[in-house]
């Protein structure tokens, strides 16, 4: 039916308003089923993110035990020399 | 001189997420996602987040620690210490401009922020509802009337707001990188985190607006999230996205890539960077995308789109608005806006950092000098930003030359220094040293390959979009109808027919016909500036709103001139600095046996 607005429209100036959609009024947004999904997946997504990355980076442990070397790791440069 | 250190592990995540965490989360995220198809916004949003977003932390982080334990932590010697090339330091300059000028309008904002929650403490900030009260009183506030009005609006209170702001930013650069920036962020990241939970759950409790029960949260997430497909067949949109994710993110301020540099060579960065973006994006899709938008349309309604495109007027009058009309308006208000202030000081004491380790490791400087030297330049800038407050014109200039810009351009400069200089394969090992989880090795390749062309092109399109000027058709009508009175205005007749078609040409106004153009007549406002386009072609009259291009903005206005002149004389002052700095690092063969220093070889 667009075509039949415009040509009404480029005939009759007053017309013009018609053959514009009306604005969208607020009852027209209800969230949909896909806007709740897109929704609930994007903010469950980035949260389980989050979460993950928080749940890593706090059960590490504290920077000055993890650099400290336990005694089998200890590199005394001597081997080489052994013989 | 010491070297600074961060505190602890959680300590430069919080400073690295709250740098990225600012205003655009709250503010600039939602009004994008709505005019650019809801929910289906989303869908290049995180693909953006994916291919370019995250793998530019993870580069910034790793060049920021390689060159930070060879010694260097501003962008000059990291670019250097990367790419043993004259050139390097000179374009590490840009690394430091960038926060610099951004910092330079940035904390007038904040002022805003500050200022409008001691309003709302006070009560002042309670007024009617309605457009026009809160539209006056931001554009009293900032000066948009004329040149300077904003310091002297309230005998200079303003000033003293942004003079306190100002020095807080200052107190904590001076305390250094742990004991000011990462103390601030620890306490001040949680804090921001209740502060919008706080607001989170009033909004998403509020009862419908009592005259319009349409107008209910549920709608509002509806105008939020609700998707609009068509819109993805728009480069538009995607630009939109990528943009946002960009911006957000903090990717191409040179901030990053100095925060890492104070990390030692075994501390993790993968983990890291990851950690701070999600914590970003937490921030602007959980809390932003909630609170916002569904706030604004249950009081006023279908969110028009000159709100949903400026972030002052979505959040500094529509909000208002919606607080004036709430149960608690005054406390929430409060909230609102003392948690906007935090976000923004986050940020703006990371744009300190960059331009402060420059000097302190350029010239020898002890920290009050640099800090004093950065204080007299960056208060020269924000001044002239308060002075130049018209139609925020010198504001508007700065953040598009150089937040938009400048940072396209930092960005492909480290893409470009990393993928093909540092080398991929050298970058993934650097990476992985100390790390905690593990980059898959495609991540490296699309740094390579596929990042510089994303950003390329993203960096044209921005340019296609913004630079020049266009006439956007609005309407056509019959060309009898164009006439004009004696006074050289629209006729009544053609000025309701105007109106009708939600065209609105300024109530002072001139129509002039275009000498080069026969045919063509322009409709220009008080200042002279074409706002619409009539066009006769043949029996038709094309009505065209006029959207001046960037250049033409220049071109046009004495304010904007100067702020571009302001820029460039910043950037020639850096490099002339950054010239001195690298005369001295020579001198002293800063750049001699870098890896066998201590601490690369630990």
């Amino acid at each position: 039916m667009n075509w039949l607005w415009n040509s009404i429209a480029q005939a009759i100036p007053a017309a013009a308003l018609l053959a514009q959609s009306p604005p969208k009024q607020p009852a027209d947004y209800a969230l949909t089923p896909l806007g709740w999904t897109i929704m609930i997946v994007s903010v469950g997504c980035v949260l389980s993110l989050v979460i993950y990355c928080l749940v890593r980076v706090l059960s590490l442990p504290p920077i000055e035990d993890e650099h400290l070397k336990g005694p089998l790791e200890i590199d005394t440069g001597d081997t080489e020399d052994a013989d | 001189m010491e070297k600074e250190r961060w505190g602890s592990r959680i300590g430069v995540i919080l400073a690295v997420a709250g740098s990225a965490v600012g205003l655009g989360n709250f503010l600039r995220f939602p009004g994008q996602a709505a005019m650019n198809g809801g929910g289906a916004f989303l869908l290049p949003y995180f693909i953006s987040l994916l291919v370019l977003g995250i793998p530019l932390c993870w580069a910034e982080w790793t060049m920021g620690r390689y060159a930070g334990v060879r010694g260097f932590n501003s962008a000059p010697g990291v670019f250097t210490v990367i790419w043993r090339h004259p050139l390097a330091k000179y374009l590490g300059g840009i690394a430091l401009i960038v926060p610099l000028v951004i910092y330079m309008y940035y904390v007038l904002i904040e002022s805003w922020c500050l200022a409008y929650a001691l309003n709302y403490a006070t009560g002042d900030l309670m007024r009617e509802a309605g457009q026009g009260e809160y539209q006056k009183f931001f554009d009293e506030h900032v000066g948009m009337a004329e040149n300077g009005a904003a310091l002297v609006k309230d005998g200079g209170q303003w000033v003293v707001v942004l003079a306190a702001t100002f020095l807080f930013n200052f107190v904590l650069i001076y305390r250094g990188v742990a004991k000011g920036i990462e103390t601030f962020c620890r306490v001040a990241m949680p804090l921001m985190l209740v502060l919008a939970l706080i607001v989170l759950v009033r909004v998403l409790t509020l009862d419908p607006h009592p005259d319009h029960p349409d107008q209910s949260v549920l709608n509002g997430l509806g105008f939020m999230w609700n998707p609009q497909p068509e819109k993805l067949a728009s480069p538009g949109t995607w630009l939109a996205a990528s943009g946002q994710i960009f911006f957000s993110l903090s990717v191409g301020f040179g901030i990053i890539i100095n925060y890492a540099s104070y990390l030692s060579q075994k501390d993790d960065v993968v983990l890291s960077g990851l950690t701070s973006s999600s914590m970003n994006e937490f921030f602007e899709v959980c809390l932003g995308g909630l609170i916002t938008i569904p706030a604004a349309f249950v009081f006023i309604g279908v969110v028009q789109p000159e709100f949903l495109q400026s972030s002052f007027k979505l959040g500094f009058v529509a909000l208002p608005n919606v607080f004036a009309s709430m149960w608690g308006g005054q406390l929430f208000g409060f909230l609102w806006f003392l948690m906007l202030f935090i976000a923004a000081i986050t940020s703006s004491v990371s744009m300190l950092q960059p331009v402060i380790a420059f000097l302190e490791e350029g010239f020898g400087l002890k920290r009050h000098a640099s800090a004093a030297i950065l204080g007299l330049i960056s208060a020269l800038g924000s001044g002239f930003v308060l002075y130049f407050s018209k139609d925020l014109v010198a504001l508007d200039t700065f953040d598009f030359w150089v937040s938009t810009v400048l940072i396209f351009v930092l960005a492909m400069v480290q893409a470009f220094l990393y993928g093909w200089v540092l080398g991929i394969d050298r970058g993934q090992e650097e990476a992985h040293r100390g790390a905690h989880i593990r980059i898959p090795r495609f991540v490296q390749y699309m740094l390579k390959y596929v990042v510089p062309v994303y950003l390329l092109a993203i960096f044209i399109g921005f340019c296609w979009q913004d630079l020049p000027s266009r006439d956007i058709e609005k309407f056509q009508t019959d060309s009898s109808h164009m006439a004009t009175d004696r006074d050289q205005r629209l006729s009544g007749h053609l000025l309701a027919l105007l109106k009708a078609n939600d065209v609105a040409p300024p109530d002072e106004h001139t129509v002039v016909a275009d000498p080069n153009r026969p045919g063509e007549w322009r409709i220009k406002d008080a200042n002279g500036r074409t706002t619409h386009v009539l066009v006769r072609d043949g029996g038709q009259l094309s009505v065209r709103q006029h959207k001046a291009g960037k250049v033409e903005g220049i071109l046009a206005s004495d304010a904007a001139l100067m702020s571009v002149l302001f820029i460039v004389a910043v950037l020639v002052f850096l490099m002339l600095l950054i010239h001195i700095a690298g005369r001295r690092w020579k001198a002293q063969g800063r750049f001699d046996n870098l890896d066998a220093l201590p601490e690369v070889q630990r």
